[in-house]
């Protein structure tokens, strides 16, 4: 009998041209978004990256001339990159993309093991991130470090100078801030894409279609039709990943086709290094608890408080998470601040960014605790309420 | 015991401090079509929540198949016919009837000859991949009571069954309803429609502010509330009689 229902549930969703639609849209964005500008690219002006060199090194090592070397050999056979060299440091400073190596940058990382250099990248340039902080910034970071680690490891500082002169984080938060912003948005979209299907699946939707009288008084096991609904949810949460994985593959395969990968957007997003069977694991496993919970939240609603209320009661509180989850997100996805951490949303974010980092393993184990026990106790309160239909009454 | 399929003895409900039922007491008897009319908000729908065990009673006994009911063990016992048109918009026909016929536990297979049989009859086969949001109203109608039907539940209750549909098939429903009765089923029915209850009700409950006003056999409805009448003048005095009167 659980089979029948839950093939009901994902034929009455999967069925519906506008859910087809609705799931075609991030592949369709993402594949817009990344695969356009490169052809846009193509035909533009090279991207320049401006140098001021003043670096003059000591005897036997010179860093600034080492960078300068590999980068050239780096930016070589591309012929959408170009390197300028500035002048001097009032050039630097009205640069859109530059960085400067100063005079004493080899001595004093040197004698101190802490290398300061300094980068000006513009905000306006869609490629000037992937590029000055991936590319530039990996090449030099390298450098300083394979030169300087035989006698100890250096610390690297890359102060990235605004207009304002504020100092930002270095890249490899930057790597972790790009991959926090990016799942926080994607599962923002999952959440309020969930709150929209549960119009078409939820029991509001059988009460609508005049099935619930039906359904209740011909399910033995009434649980089945509370799971059969949450499983929809989480098949529906999986396709949309699926979009997503779709869209960036073929970002991915059209980038690497048109030799551009280096300076596609979307692709800068997902560090190489970052891609592996865990953190892939992690973003599936994120997602499918986010609409798991998403649907056990919203189903919790409509069952315990009748349909009217249920609804609007539980849309409401639905949406307020979501918008608090990406808000608080958008601010510092790598933050921890108690309006986070109240937030059943956020424990599937914080979990997946845990394993993809492979950090914090016993915060980790907290929050996969803190959601199975989440997820238990809607399942059984829903339970119990759908033997009180309340559903059918109120 | 045998004689009845369905006994409600005493049955009281308030819901938010409001009685809508009181004392309601009737049977149902086995093998005939049992008519349950009343004014709109009467009691007529929550009576049969009771007997579906949808509605649980603070007083009273149900009593179904011979067994105190249990509204666990009662769940896809009895075919029902909601009042509203059901049905999954985005689905086709025949993937609507299907699933009902299989959350019944009936075989799909098994009851196909007669499918295809009662939608000849309905003149209604060329819409079986018409998705059901597509039917119209009384469309929606006769293949409610085709599913319901097809379930091979002993006991159907439908809720006003003709309502909405054309002369011919409301005539062609009413035949079919009388064959289940032939098989040895028993249908309780609410319907308004003169023509239903003349051509199939052999008992009639009348329901008025949640108790039974009168149960008895059509024509003892008819002797009763207007003895010199027809069966919708009988109808319409019950409903407009302001006295209420203990019987059967």
């Amino acid at each position: 009998m659980f089979k029948t229902i839950l093939m009901k549930d994902l034929s009455a969703l999967f069925k519906q041209k506008s859910v087809i639609l609705t799931l075609l849209m991030p592949a369709l964005i993402i594949i817009a978004i990344g695969i356009i500008p490169l052809f846009l690219e193509s035909s533009a002006e090279p991207f320049q990256v401006h140098y001021l060199m003043e670096d003059e090194g000591i005897e036997g090592l010179n860093l600034g001339s080492t960078i300068m070397d590999e980068l050239k050999i780096l930016f070589n056979n591309d012929n959408n990159i170009e390197l300028v060299e500035l002048a001097d440091i009032d050039a630097f400073y009205a640069a859109d993309n530059a960085f400067w190596l100063p005079a004493n940058f080899t001595e004093i990382a040197n004698a101190t093991r802490i290398a300061t250099y300094y980068m000006i990248i513009s905000d306006s340039n869609i490629q000037a991130n992937p590029i000055m902080t991936g590319q530039v910034q990996g090449t030099i970071d390298a450098v300083i470090t394979r030169e300087l680690l035989p006698v100890q490891p250096p610390e690297i500082n890359a102060q990235q100078l605004f207009p304002d002169e504020q100092l930002t984080e270095a890249g490899v938060a930057k790597n972790r801030g790009n991959v926090g912003f990016g799942l926080a948005y994607i599962a923002f979209l999952i959440l309020i894409m969930g709150g929209s299907i549960l119009k078409i699946t939820g029991f509001s939707a059988e009460r609508e279609s005049g099935m619930m009288e039906l359904l209740l008084t011909s399910v033995h096991k009434r649980h089945y039709l509370i799971l059969s609904k949450l499983i929809t949810g989480i098949s529906y949460g999986f396709a949309s990943i699926m979009s997503y994985i779709v869209g960036l593959g073929v970002v991915l395969l059209v980038s690497s086709i048109v030799s551009s990968e280096s300076t596609n957007f979307i692709a800068s997003l997902v560090p190489e290094d970052i891609i592996t069977p865990l953190s892939i694991f992690a973003v599936i496993l994120m997602f499918v608890s986010l609409s798991f919970m998403s649907m056990n939240i919203l189903l919790f609603f409509q069952l315990s408080m009748g349909r009217e209320a249920g609804d609007r009661f539980g849309g409401t509180a639905t949406t307020m998470l979501s918008i608090l989850f990406y808000m608080t997100s958008l601010v510092d996805p790598l933050e921890e601040s108690p309006i986070q951490v109240v937030n059943p949303y956020y424990w599937p974010f914080k979990l997946a960014l845990n394993m993809i980092f492979k950090e914090d393993l016993l915060r980790s184990l907290l929050y996969a605790f803190m959601i199975i026990s989440f997820s238990i106790i809607l399942l059984k309160k829903q339970t119990t309420a759908i033997e009180k239909e309340k559903v059918l009454f109120e | 015991m045998d004689y009845y399929i369905c006994e409600l003895k005493d049955i009281s409900k308030a819901i938010n401090g409001t009685q809508i039922l009181q004392n309601l007491s009737f049977n149902i008897r086995k093998g005939r079509v049992t008519a349950m009319l009343g004014p709109n908000g009467s009691g007529k729908t929550s009576s049969i929540r009771v007997i579906l065990g949808l509605l649980n009673p603070d007083m009273g006994e149900i009593w179904l198949f011979n067994e105190l009911l249990d509204r666990k063990k009662i769940r896809g016992k009895i075919g029902l016919l909601p009042q509203s048109n059901s049905g999954y918009r985005q689905l086709s026909v025949i993937d609507n009837i299907k699933f009902m016929i299989k959350l019944a536990g009936v075989d799909f297979n098994s009851v196909q000859e007669e499918l295809y049989s009662l939608l000849i009859r309905l003149n209604m086969k060329n819409l079986l991949n018409k998705k059901f949001g597509t039917l119209s109203g009384g469309e929606s109608r006769a293949l409610g009571l085709i599913r319901t039907v097809l379930t091979g539940s002993e006991f159907l209750i439908l809720d006003e069954p003709t309502t909405g549909l054309d002369i011919a098939r409301a005539a062609e429903i009413r035949k079919i309803i009388q064959e289940q009765i032939n098989k040895g089923k028993t249908v309780l029915m609410s319907s308004h429609i003169v023509s239903d209850l003349e051509g199939l009700a052999q008992d009639i409950i009348i329901i008025k502010d949640g108790t039974v006003d009168f149960s008895g056999e059509k024509q003892e409805v008819i002797d009763f509330y207007s003895p010199e009448g027809s069966l919708e003048d009988a109808i319409i005095s019950a409903f407009t009689s302001k006295e209420v009167v203990t019987n059967v």
